[in-house]
């Protein structure tokens, strides 16, 4: 609350509005791609970036303090335990049949 | 010897987490991270500890900085490829073989893949990785093995 | 500055919101865990957004610890789809 540091804010601002909008396009993506290895693709990357980012920007914003520490620290977090969850998943559906969907074919029903 | 050095991380976190540094709580941390330190050498220890010489610390620090490049590039391919209403995708599995001796590199390796644009690593089976690319134009950047050679040199050699 | 981390803060739980859609219809139960996971990376950002504006320090850790659990459910989800069992070797 006590940032007045207007280029420090600026920063913030930015690196927030980028995180949100790759939090939209994972969004999107989770909601358009035809199957489910396209969509965990859209999941991983665009929620690390955004995750990323946007946290970030909110450590930037606090400052040199306890609570922006805290917040690199879940930036680590997220950067190790995205990739491997969404790898673990895509192993589980490989391993239980799960056919990858190919270009041409129509999207698979429920 | 094990215990100590699973006690390190865990206290560095501990002090992250407190964000003080008076005796009462370093003393805590020490404590709970020598208890806990004992327990994880004893269960989770693999056969192969991941330790790094100075060199390959100085390395993973290039190799880190250039992964997060690719990160950034990866979520904004997936962007074009959401973004475009004929959704340009045509996505094939490969299997591609390397020639990893440590359980790290292979770890490193396939949440690499998984963070650079258009791969995903989907089952790994000893030094055999299946990869799901979202084009066949993905599959080639990694059967260059441009990304392979990064990961041998730093955990490896 | 606060009017602009509540708005980014309803923005992600929008996002949060049109990612259980995908949950709901899934068509596998991979793609639910998938959607769920999603969903609560959401969460954890809006819950730092929260800290950020009330300065509340606690709220950082709970996000922590939300992420940590987000990471063992889907492993734990993930290993029991595979194997359909909780206890043993992993395979």
């Amino acid at each position: 609350m006590t940032s007045l540091d207007p280029i420090r804010t600026a920063v913030a601002v930015v690196l927030v509005s980028v995180g949100g909008l790759f939090f939209l396009i994972g969004t999107i993506g989770l909601l358009r791609l035809p199957d489910f290895f396209t969509r965990t693709h859209a999941a991983t990357k665009c929620d690390t970036v955004g995750a990323g980012s946007l946290l970030i920007g909110l450590a930037v914003y606090d400052g040199a303090s306890t609570s922006a520490l805290k917040i690199l620290v879940l930036v680590l977090l997220v950067l190790v335990s995205s990739p491997t969850s969404g790898h673990a998943l895509a192993r589980a559906a490989y391993r239980t049949g799960l056919k990858p969907w190919r270009a041409g074919e129509e999207r698979e029903v429920s | 010897m094990r215990t100590t050095k699973a006690a390190i991380p865990l206290l560095a976190f501990w002090l992250a987490i407190t964000g003080s540094l008076k005796p009462v709580d370093v003393a805590l941390g020490v404590i709970f991270s020598l208890i806990l330190g004992a327990w994880a050498a004893r269960y989770l220890w693999g056969e192969d500890a991941p330790v790094l010489t100075l060199r390959q610390a100085g390395r993973f620090v290039i190799y880190f900085a250039h992964l997060l490049w690719d990160i950034v590039r990866a979520a904004i391919q997936v962007g074009e490829v959401v973004l475009d209403p004929r959704m340009p995708i045509a996505p094939i599995v490969i299997a591609h073989r390397t020639s990893f001796s440590r359980d790290v590199s292979r770890v490193a390796f396939a949440n690499s893949i998984t963070l650079t644009p258009g791969t995903l690593t989907v089952d790994v089976d000893g030094n055999t990785f299946y990869i799901h690319c979202l084009a066949e134009r993905f599959a080639d950047d990694i059967a260059s093995g441009d990304l392979e050679r990064r990961i041998l040199r730093v955990f490896e050699r | 500055m606060d009017v602009f981390f509540w708005s980014t803060a309803i923005f992600l739980l929008v996002n949060a919101f049109a990612c259980l859609y995908r949950a709901y219809d899934g068509p596998t139960v991979v793609d639910r865990v998938l959607a769920i996971n999603i969903v609560v990376t959401k969460t954890l950002v809006v819950l730092v957004l929260l800290a950020t504006v009330f300065g509340r320090g606690l709220l950082l850790d709970v996000a922590l610890v939300y992420g940590l659990l987000n990471f063992v459910l889907t492993v734990v989800a993930t290993r029991y789809i595979e194997t359909e069992r909780l206890t043993g070797d992993w395979s």
